[in-house]
């Protein structure tokens, strides 16, 4: 009995070491591990340049992807005969610039024709302004938005015209890319995908 | 480039139907550049040289015990209307028209919704704009020709409810849309007649 009683203050004493060691650990490990942002949209691993992109804008001139390089741009293919999910993302991206607030002055966006034969430039202006005045609408020769289309792995085919030779409709990637600021691709995002979650990573962007 | 002027200028040649610009839109001169309609009717547009287009979404209900199926659809706000779907093969979105039309099986709902089945308004004669309202008619094969309200913003309009016979139709809305005003302003694609550059 009297062991005890000699032993239970260095007993409780080594149990309120081991109890404060460990929070302290807990503490120093909560504080020390920063989770890494992660984004809501697809990155590339490894990362990857963005190609250039040097194409005609709505009020007919050059517009150079590499002279907005000190902006977060976005960019969409399509074209405005499409009556869905251009006019669709076109007014997601309305939202998201009205959301990022101040942050949107570090923002481009840019809506790129698969249908040249269609698209002229101020058709093109037109459309994109409709939705927010700041949008580039860009287009290219044929050749050129070939090429363009490849370097960004993106489709933008034309249908068959339908029987009556009245119309034809244009079959393309509905992807919403980003181009970074330090020269690679940032996250893209398929259609659909929630705009505060697209906000939330071009905040990230911008602010990294 | 020639060949593809001489192609574009084939395509306005053959295809001499034109549309009918509505005299506030003509603003942008192009020469001779008001084509007359096309003595087959209206709603044949120039490839593609149209005001822009547009698209309606709702749901349909069959709450009765025989198929419907929606066949077409009229309106002021467009010169052709079409009823189409959509299919995404990957992240590609390939859309076509149902020449049948879209049935509503006996008791069941069938959903007009962003990247599926969609009412496409073609030749838009003006813009959609946000809180803006039009009338849409739309045929079924049963219930004969109804008019509906389209309520314009990005949400379905849940206050919309119509009842036609068996069927129920909620949820309508359509998308802001632009209306293009310019029909191919492009230098090199002169009306017939005009001189090359």
């Amino acid at each position: 009995m009297g062991t005890y009683k000699r032993a239970l203050p260095w007993i409780l004493g080594t149990v309120a070491m081991l109890v404060l060691t460990l929070f302290a650990v807990i503490v120093f490990i909560k504080l020390g591990v920063q989770e890494p942002y992660r984004f809501h949209g697809a990155t590339y691993d490894p990362p990857r340049k963005t190609p250039e992109l040097v194409m005609t804008d709505q009020h007919g001139k050059e517009f150079r992807l590499s002279d907005h390089s000190d902006k977060v741009v976005l960019v969409f293919f399509g074209y405005t005969f499409c009556p869905d999910y251009c006019p669709a993302t076109m007014s997601e991206v309305t939202e998201i610039l009205a959301m990022l607030g101040d942050d949107a002055e570090h923002v481009e966006v840019v809506f790129v024709s698969v249908d040249p034969a269609r698209d002229t430039p101020e058709r093109l202006g037109e459309f994109v302004e409709f939705f927010n005045p700041d949008i580039y609408g860009l287009s290219a020769s044929e050749e050129q938005t070939a090429r363009i289309k490849a370097d960004w792995g993106v489709i933008g085919e034309a249908q068959p015209v339908k029987d009556q030779g009245s119309y034809y409709l244009v079959s393309h990637t509905t992807t919403l890319f980003s181009v970074n600021t330090d020269g690679n691709l940032g996250p893209n995002w398929a259609f659909g995908t929630d705009p505060e979650l697209v906000t939330e990573d071009i905040r990230n962007m911008i602010h990294n | 480039m020639n060949r593809r002027t001489l192609g574009k200028a084939l395509a306005l040649a053959t295809l001499s139907v034109g549309i009918k610009i509505p005299g506030a839109i003509a603003q942008h001169q192009h020469g001779d550049s008001t084509p007359e309609a096309h003595d087959h009717g209206e709603g044949t547009p120039m490839v593609g040289m149209t005001s822009g287009t547009g698209a309606v979404f709702m749901t349909i209900e069959n709450t009765g015990d025989t198929p419907d199926t929606l066949i077409a659809g009229s309106t002021d706000v467009a010169k052709i209307v079409e009823i189409h779907t959509m299919e995404m093969e990957g992240d590609v979105m390939v859309m076509m028209e149902l020449e049948e039309g879209l049935e509503i099986p006996a008791g069941e709902t069938v959903e007009l919704k962003s990247g599926g089945y969609h009412v496409m308004l073609i030749d838009l004669t003006r813009s959609l704009d946000k809180d803006d309202e039009f009338a849409l008619k739309l045929e079924f094969k049963e219930a004969g020709e109804v008019e509906i309200n389209v309520h314009v913003g990005t949400e379905p309009d849940d206050d919309s409810s119509y009842e036609f016979d068996d069927l129920v139709i909620t949820g309508v809305f359509s998308r802001p849309a632009p209306m293009l005003g310019r029909h191919d302003g492009t230098p090199e694609v002169m009306p017939e007649g005009t001189p090359d550059h």
